[in-house]
């Protein structure tokens, strides 16, 4: 059951981080036993992991996310101690948002609590590579919402390309918060001009307010 | 000691068999449907079978009421995440020999297994009477639950009902995240830490008829 490490290959320096006791102590045993894996620490709360990643102590953290115990926020956090960190989690997500704001957290690797022992050691060590690796329901998921947001995008542009070069220069004030009166004041128009510019850009945006439009135009850089 | 575990989250059955196996006991059977628990159970006839509450096909309680009833030299404890009031009075009906968190330490668990084994394990009836209705009711509980808003009663009420949190998703209609924090504000304003104690005030509070269990 318990595979020979990899010749040569450095020891694996691992946080170990679940809000369910019961989880963190026993992976931590079994782990502990694993050969080419060095458990540094195995907690309940976040904020002490965080310590020992900031530290340096730590190559991969591999965090619970139960829906109750540790945030996305924290995931970023982590990451942002030690920004060498490999970042790992145990969860049963399904929601495709949920799902997206994980990985943005930057997490490179996943398991599901009805993972093997075997699969989640593949993982860590995978992850601590550089590799990423993800369930696969959670790789479409993932796919599925970058295409969408590709094709929200094409439509966003095709719709922005209606304007003239002074209408998108007008949007883009717009979507940098600045106010109509500045506006004017930036290109020299009276606010009887600057009015019926906005007025052009919503019909042929086809929206009913400055923020729908200026919601359009960041869809149409935006990415995942 | 000879047991059999069960659990649908592999991870954790892979590890807590382990870590049982490091503390003495003999794991005959590592399983992840309570059909395979009882199936074991039938094989090997252990003296205590562990098995988790919630499965995607299927409840541990059944597979406990089953086992009480074919096999009962074999004890059973009920290893759990959540805390429902509903399903502890159900494993105290059964007569099962315990029930333990997931937020326990492994010699927790340890500890209750072998009480369990011992025939000695039962669950806490204590644990029962204070969550589920205190001999001396602390005066002022109903002015506690007028603190709640209208949908936060009724999410307690649910909670009185013995519904996990899905189950009120699927009555109410509203998001998992909703429910949510619906709990955390009514426990909140309860001044309490779990949903037991939420119901158990809950109950003291309207003095009605919405007893745990009934």
């Amino acid at each position: 059951m318990t595979p020979a490490p990899a010749e040569g290959a450095p020891t694996l320096r691992l946080a170990l981080l679940h809000p369910q006791r019961i989880w963190a102590e026993t992976l931590e045993s079994m782990l502990r036993s694993w050969p080419g894996i060095e458990v540094v620490m195995t907690h309940t709360t976040y904020e002490w992991t965080r310590g020992a990643v900031a530290r340096g102590d730590v190559d991969v953290a591999l965090v619970g996310l139960d829906g109750s115990g540790v945030l996305p926020q924290q995931l970023v956090a982590l990451r942002e101690a030690w920004p060498a960190l490999a970042l790992v989690v145990i969860s049963d997500a399904t929601d495709a948002g949920l799902i997206a704001a994980i990985i943005r957290a930057g997490v490179r690797g996943w398991v599901r609590p009805s993972a093997s022992i075997g699969h989640l050691v593949q993982t860590l060590r995978g992850a601590r590579n550089g590799e990423t690796w993800l369930p696969p329901d959670v790789t479409t998921a993932l796919l599925e919402r970058l295409l969408d947001a590709e094709k929200t995008r094409v439509a966003s542009r095709r719709a922005i390309s209606k304007l003239s070069e002074r209408e998108i220069e007008i949007l883009d004030c717009l979507a940098r918060g600045m106010t109509r009166e500045e506006i004017g004041r930036q290109y020299r128009l009276s606010p009887h001009t600057v009015r019926t510019h906005i007025n052009h850009v919503l019909r042929k945006l086809e929206v009913h307010s400055t923020l729908a439009a200026v919601s359009l135009a960041n869809k149409s850089r935006a990415s995942l | 000691m000879r047991i059999v575990v069960c659990d649908d989250d592999r991870l954790l059955l892979e590890s807590l068999s382990r870590a049982l196996e490091h503390k003495g006991f003999t794991v005959l059977a590592a399983t992840t449907t309570p059909r395979e628990a009882v199936a074991a159970v039938r094989r090997y006839r252990p003296d205590v079978l562990l098995i988790d509450l919630g499965f995607p096909d299927g409840d541990g309680l059944d597979a406990a009421r089953d086992v009480r009833r074919d096999h009962p030299e074999t004890h059973v404890v009920i290893l759990t995440a959540s805390e429902d009031p509903a399903s502890l009075l159900e494993a105290d009906k059964l007569g099962l020999a315990g029930y333990v968190g997931k937020d326990q330490r492994l010699d927790g668990i340890v500890e209750v297994l072998q009480r369990a084994a011992q025939g000695k394990g039962r669950v806490d009836k204590a644990l029962l009477r204070r969550l589920g209705g205190s001999s001396d009711p602390v005066s002022g509980e109903g002015s506690v639950l007028e603190r709640l808003t209208a949908q936060e009663r009724v999410v307690l009420g649910c909670l009185g009902d013995g519904l996990s949190t899905p189950e009120i998703v699927a009555r109410l209609g509203i998001s998992h995240t909703t429910v949510r924090s619906h709990i955390q504000a009514i426990l909140a304003k309860l001044g309490v830490h779990s949903r037991l104690q939420a119901v158990a005030v809950l109950r003291d509070g309207d003095g009605g008829p919405r007893a745990v269990g009934q």
